[in-house]
């Protein structure tokens, strides 16, 4: 879906990309970042917004830097931006309308397509009303509806949650996962809510000081660590600790018969769990690998490429 | 799968079209909210509107009453009938003439507000907002954005001096004797749809350059009128210094009523090196207004 090769922004003498280079497949992809990390510049650069100030990008093999290549990818991009730019005046539905009829629809298909996507966000009472009397929540579902209208083949979101109570935030993730699970969408979600995009996202690329520190599938990247197991058993647990302590397993207790276990010897070790339960005459619940967060990679990144930098 | 909401989503199976009038949606839009708002197209459109009506009434009086007054002149003074007639006529006509010039020299003021007023905010309004982003994230660019807001302000322009213009020289030719006006004193409609146009494009681009350097509407307005009113108050102060040759083409308003003189003055003015002088200024003047915007409207779409 998308290609960078040594993509460079530079803004004065601030580095907002830095020699970014990062292939991405097609699907539902998180752009993950801190805040100031260069994700909505490189939103912008991809749909011709921006000028790189060296380096290539190319989104559906179109080269946003080519005047009749960027026409083109933003016929095939709905986008929908972090800050509000809906201007006052206008009711939800003239502007979702007009935004069609720019990109190319006819009236009448302008016209219905805007129903249409005012319906799919849940603004079917609110799309007559002026858009100075929208909440926030209105706010982020029309931009929803406005990058929709023209059915495009990718979408750029940027923050789409932000602002949003956790209904509405539910809703718009919803939303996102459904155009991307069931309508094949391919979606670059820029945010730095890690639930957002593990929810809503299969591959994520995290990006710090404009340039690309982690890049994967995200079941690839919080893949279980070897012989880390979350245990719950019922029955006479101090005799089951017993047995652990004579098998020198190392496990920590966290009550109510649940057991954090760290074992060497993978899924051998985890065979012995049920026969040390079974000899001091317990059932075993639950045996699970532990899985690191998306936040814990987050997290983990980020303070690797600190290291690295200092 | 979307749960909280009723509708589902549902694929566009028709084509986009790459038409090249896509800035043609923007004006409709612009146009359709500025209308909105009934006080400003009250307040602005109301007097022109009783003023192009006044003139029409004007025009008719002239070749009925005033012509019937000549022709009975002519002819008690001794001159035949059918001379007389025709000499009332062309009388009527020339009358008719120098109340056109007059007309569209007096509803550039009109212009210059209804400009001012439906234009400052189309550009500023738009970065201020970040509105631009959705603009230029389709396939619409650069040209095509400023033809959208040039339409707009143009043709609110348009409607406060050339569109009663033209009315008023409907009226001046349907009037005259098998449409005599427009034979004889058709190069008055030329000339002063020419005159109308100029100011129309002047003004658009004067307020669309200060739109786009402007954070907001108001600031716009403001600039807009102090560009007028210091420009003016520049060439009074160079005439007071005695450098009036020079600095008397530096008022965008000043050019444009130079140039009115030999525009609408016809037939019988002359071409002149001032007249010359302030095409050029009033050229400068928009060519320097459009570079701002080109250079502007570049910023919006390639750094925003």
């Amino acid at each position: 879906m998308l290609s960078l090769q040594n993509l460079e922004v530079l803004f004065g003498t601030v580095r907002a990309l830095d020699r970014l280079s990062v292939e991405v497949p097609h699907g539902s992809v998180g752009l993950l970042g801190p805040n100031g990390a260069g994700k909505t510049t490189l939103i912008k650069v991809l749909l011709g917004l921006l000028a790189p100030t060296s380096g290539s990008a190319q989104l559906a093999g179109l080269d946003p830097r080519r005047n009749a290549d960027k026409l083109q990818l933003r016929r095939i991009v709905g986008y929908m931006p972090e800050s509000d730019c809906l201007i006052p005046g206008r009711t939800g539905i003239e502007l979702v309308a007009t935004l069609g009829r720019i990109t190319g629809l006819s009236n009448a298909d302008a016209m219905t397509r805007a129903h249409e996507m005012l319906d799919y966000v849940g603004l079917e009472d609110q799309r007559y009303r002026s858009l100075d009397q929208y909440s926030t929540g209105m706010k982020q579902r029309l931009k929803l509806a406005q990058a929709l209208v023209h059915d495009p083949l990718f979408l750029l979101l940027d923050e789409p949650t932000n602002g949003l109570d956790p209904k509405g935030r539910r809703h718009m993730l919803e939303l996102i996962e459904d155009l991307g699970a069931t309508h094949g969408k391919n979606i670059l979600l820029c945010s730095h809510l890690l639930p957002d995009v593990e929810k809503t996202c299969d591959h994520v690329v995290v990006i710090q000081h404009g340039r690309v520190i982690e890049s994967g599938s995200i079941e690839e990247l919080t893949r279980a660590e070897d012989g880390e197991l979350n245990v719950e058993i019922s029955g006479d647990t101090a005799a089951f600790e017993a047995e652990l302590k004579a098998a020198s397993l190392v496990f920590d207790s966290r009550g109510g018969g649940h057991y954090g276990m760290s074992l060497a010897g993978g899924q051998a070790d985890a065979d012995s769990v049920f026969a040390l339960a079974h000899r001091s005459h317990c059932d075993v619940l639950s045996v699970e690998p532990v899985r690191s967060s998306l936040e814990q990679v987050f997290l983990s990144v980020l303070h690797e490429a600190e290291g690295e930098k200092d | 799968m979307a749960t909280t909401h009723t509708e589902v989503y549902r694929g566009f199976k028709g084509q986009l079209s790459a038409h090249p009038f896509r800035w043609l949606p923007l004006f409709l839009s612009e146009f359709a909210v500025a209308t909105r708002k009934k006080l400003p197209l009250l307040l602005l459109y109301g007097p022109v509107a009783i003023a192009t009506i006044v003139a029409m009434v004007m025009v008719y009086l002239t070749y009925i009453v005033e012509g019937v007054g000549d022709s009975t002149e002519s002819i008690r003074s001794g001159t035949d009938v059918a001379s007389a007639f025709a000499l009332a006529a062309v009388q009527s006509m020339l009358e008719v003439r120098v109340f056109i010039t007059q007309f569209y020299d007096r509803m550039s003021i009109f212009c210059l507000l209804a400009a001012t007023w439906f234009g400052s905010g189309l550009i500023c309004e738009d970065r201020r907002v970040n509105a631009h982003l959705l603009y230029f994230s389709r396939p619409l660019n650069r040209l095509h954005y400023f033809l959208g807001k040039f339409v707009t302000v143009g043709t609110f322009a348009a409607f406060a001096m050339l569109v009663p213009g033209l009315i008023i020289c409907l009226m001046a030719v349907v009037n005259s004797e098998d449409y005599a006006f427009l034979k004889e004193q058709g190069d008055v409609i030329v000339y002063s749809t020419l005159y109308a146009l100029l100011w129309i494009v002047s003004t658009s681009s004067f307020v669309l350059a200060i739109s786009s350097l402007a954070p907001k509407k108001l600031f716009a307005l403001v600039g807009v009128f102090g560009f007028y009113m210091m420009s003016e108050m520049f060439v009074e102060v160079a005439r007071e210094m005695g450098k009036a040759e020079f600095f008397q083409y530096f008022s965008p308003g000043g050019n444009l009523f130079a140039i009115a003189d030999w525009m609408l003055a016809r037939p019988g003015a002359e071409f002149t090196d001032q007249v010359m002088y302030s095409f050029v200024g009033l050229g400068a003047m928009v060519g320097g207004a459009l570079f701002v915007l080109a250079r502007r409207l570049k910023r919006m779409e390639l750094s925003v």
